[in-house]
């Protein structure tokens, strides 16, 4: 039995507002927690962008903001013998929060969806902008907390005349995760406001137009917006596009890529021989994170 | 309108190459890219006695 005294004020987490998933485990199988030696040595902008932006088995997918959050742990299940009910295991803990409005558009629906089947876990964003996860006795590290497989739900709902569109998250915690191993890292000791950081979005290369054996035209959008028209996306510099030859099998110098209209741009690169195939890729990892997922092919 | 590149806007391998060179990847914006990334034009007398052409 443990002693039950307790200091006077034991710092607490707040509500929910936002959720930061991540595959349980690297392809290495380590466990994607936070650790002691990172906490040592500072949770900054830095490291946090490392995370947002880091390679997708170790990725922070952070959501946007998660409102009426309903996090209920059912009762234990029991087992009544001569009437006295006998605990077997405990509730299991569901997860039930709501995106509202603009972000709760369509596309994300599919987003959310996407992290089904898969050993994820989490760490909630509180209100205050503690970070909550799961403490590991053994490592010393804070844990993401861990999902239960194919317990994802997500549930799109039109808006009306009084309502914002809104989408329902809806999954369970993994069965075996105890209440009393939640723990959180404050606020105060993360040199980053996690409230206002923004997490990896993926942007789509356009067709080719303008192909000459220096350069070609590509329109840049987001995944998001309406059919035949999504959003534009601004801002790309030379330096964050690849272009590979398949033909030589050799990477290939971007010289410039100019921008007009937005989100359209007009690429330059060393000079390819006539009828070579170019793979085209785009990659910002600095800061907010873009990237495209599926590489564009030119021949030239 | 495009707005004028810069040299922020170029890579700065560009600073490199060959006017000749310049002016075949940039067309119309040859001029300006090679100004900016400080290549000059080579004069045809240069050229003339330098077999290592416009460099």
């Amino acid at each position: 039995m443990l002693n039950h005294g307790q200091p006077n004020c034991v710092d607490s987490f707040a509500r929910d507002a936002r959720l930061i998933f991540v595959q349980y485990q690297d392809d290495s199988g380590n466990v994607n927690s936070i650790t002691q030696a990172e906490f040592t040595s500072g949770l900054d902008q830095t490291f946090l962008d490392g995370r947002f932006n880091g390679a997708t088995d170790q990725r922070w997918y952070l959501t946007p903001t998660v409102n009426n959050v309903v996090g209920e742990r059912a009762e234990s299940v029991k087992q009544d013998i001569d009437g006295i009910p006998f605990n077997v295991r405990q509730g299991i803990r569901m997860y039930d929060g709501t995106f509202y409005g603009t972000v709760a558009a369509t596309q994300y629906v599919n987003v959310l969806k996407s992290m089904s089947c898969q050993n994820i876990g989490m760490f909630i964003v509180d209100v205050e902008g503690n970070i909550i996860g799961m403490s590991n006795d053994v490592t010393g590290d804070l844990d993401p907390i861990k999902v239960q497989r194919n317990t994802l739900d997500v549930i799109y709902k039109f808006p009306s005349s009084s309502e914002v569109q809104q989408i329902k998250l809806m999954f369970a915690y993994e069965e075996n995760e105890q209440d009393g191993d939640l723990k959180h890292i404050k606020a105060s000791d993360i040199s980053a406001d996690m409230l206002t950081q923004t997490s990896m979005s993926t942007v789509v290369l356009g067709t080719a137009t303008a192909i000459s054996t220096t350069g070609f035209t590509t329109a840049m959008t987001y995944t998001y917006g309406a059919q035949f028209a999504n959003l534009p996306y601004e801002g790309a510099v030379f330096g964050d596009f690849s272009i590979y030859n398949e033909t030589t099998m050799s990477a290939v110098a971007v010289l410039t890529a100019p921008e007009s209209p937005a989100g359209t741009y007009a690429i330059t690169f060393v000079a390819q021989t006539a009828a070579d195939v170019l793979t085209v890729s785009y990659s910002k990892t600095t800061g907010t994170g873009f990237e495209t997922v599926t590489d564009l092919s030119v021949t030239v | 309108m495009s707005r004028e590149l810069t040299k922020k806007d170029i890579n700065p391998i560009v600073a490199k190459m060959s006017y000749k060179e310049i002016e075949s990847i940039f067309g119309v914006q040859a001029a300006h890219v090679a100004k900016v990334m400080g290549v000059k034009k080579t004069s045809k007398k240069k050229k003339e006695t330098d077999s290592e052409g416009d460099k």
